[in-house]
């Protein structure tokens, strides 16, 4: 299956968290590797959306969103960095 | 020479996101024809305040069966310009061929958008290189459209003569600097084959970029930025924009 990558799910991922996560970063749990939301490998045609670690594919995140609900799954991430949008 | 260390551009206060970023209903205003199989849809959208150049909306389709569909685009019109996105028809999408031959002006369609803060350009920047393979030409003409100063240097890849987007902009020259590469043609006034190490090399000497985009395949994509990191381009520099 190909990917694509994070970038395409930032809509998302931002309407889930309620923040813009143009810009941010993961640290994978399964590995450690810190790297851009956008540069995650995305896979699209799954059940949900999965996104997985660029560096040791693991899975960060499972994503899926069904009319008015998001179900997350985010045990493959250990830290997540976001602006949370309150500076002005 | 650009600060890596710059802050990011202004975060957007969390209403402005949820507003931003909810389903909203766009109408279509006009449509360009830009080769066979691809289309640009230029739309009315509501309390829309222009974009930063590289984002892209999110498009969603619903059936009669309410069974729905949900495809990024990004948008290939300037900051300040009509919002308008660039449509490759895919072979059995599900999405494409609906917008590439179907969706007519009056037609009403869900977006949400602008989103878009990491494969973003803006002035602060400095100097873009922008590497664009097939429909990953898209967002890269937003980044020459928003452009004051220099014209951006553009290397774009594409199968033939006939796909290739924007084509008449790219040839008048006054944006953008373009060298444009087929690669399952010839033609006499582009190069044949891909996009190499060595052409990648003759731009970065000649013009050397603060900043450098590449979207397009993931094959493409991943490609490039090697042969870029190989060329010694400080990897926090290359941007990269996967469409699979």
């Amino acid at each position: 299956m190909s990917y694509v990558d994070g970038n395409a799910i930032i809509g998302a991922l931002s309407l889930a968290l309620g923040a813009d996560t143009g810009r941010a970063t993961v640290v994978c749990a399964a590995c450690g590797h810190d790297h851009p939301v956008a540069e995650a490998h995305v896979y699209l045609r799954c059940p949900g959306i999965v996104i997985r670690c660029p560096d040791c594919t693991n899975a960060e995140i499972i994503l899926i969103e069904i009319e008015h609900r998001f179900l997350l799954t985010i045990t493959g991430v250990a830290r997540i960095e976001f602006e949370s949008g309150t500076q002005t | 020479m650009t600060n890596l260390d710059t802050p990011p551009p202004r975060p957007v206060a969390t209403r402005t996101v949820r507003r931003a970023l909810s389903w909203r209903h766009a109408t279509l205003a006009d449509t360009i024809a830009e080769t066979d199989t691809a289309r640009t849809l230029i739309f009315d959208i509501p309390d829309w305040d222009g974009h930063i150049a590289g984002q892209h909306l999110d498009v969603r389709l619903t059936a009669p069966d309410d069974y729905q569909a949900t495809r990024s685009y990004s948008l290939s019109s300037g900051p300040s310009e009509q919002p308008q996105i660039t449509v490759e028809r895919v072979t059995d999408g599900e999405v494409s061929p609906y917008l590439v031959d179907m969706i007519e002006p009056g037609d009403a369609i869900e977006i949400r958008g602008p989103i878009g803060g990491y494969f973003v350009w803006e002035p602060i920047r400095g100097n873009p290189l922008l590497i664009g393979g097939g429909s990953g030409i898209a967002p890269l003409r937003s980044i020459w459209r928003a452009e004051t100063g220099t014209r951006a240097i553009v290397l774009y890849s594409a199968q033939t003569a006939e796909r290739i987007l924007f084509g008449d902009e790219l040839a008048a020259g006054t944006e953008v600097d373009a060298r444009i590469h087929l690669t399952r043609a010839t033609h006499p006034d582009y190069e044949s084959g891909r996009i190499g190490a060595d052409d990648l090399q003759r731009v970065i000497e000649s013009a050397p970029p603060d900043v450098t985009y590449v979207c397009g395949p993931t094959a493409f994509v991943e490609g490039i930025a090697s042969y870029l990191v190989n060329l010694n381009i400080d990897p926090r520099t290359i941007l990269t924009e996967r469409f699979g």
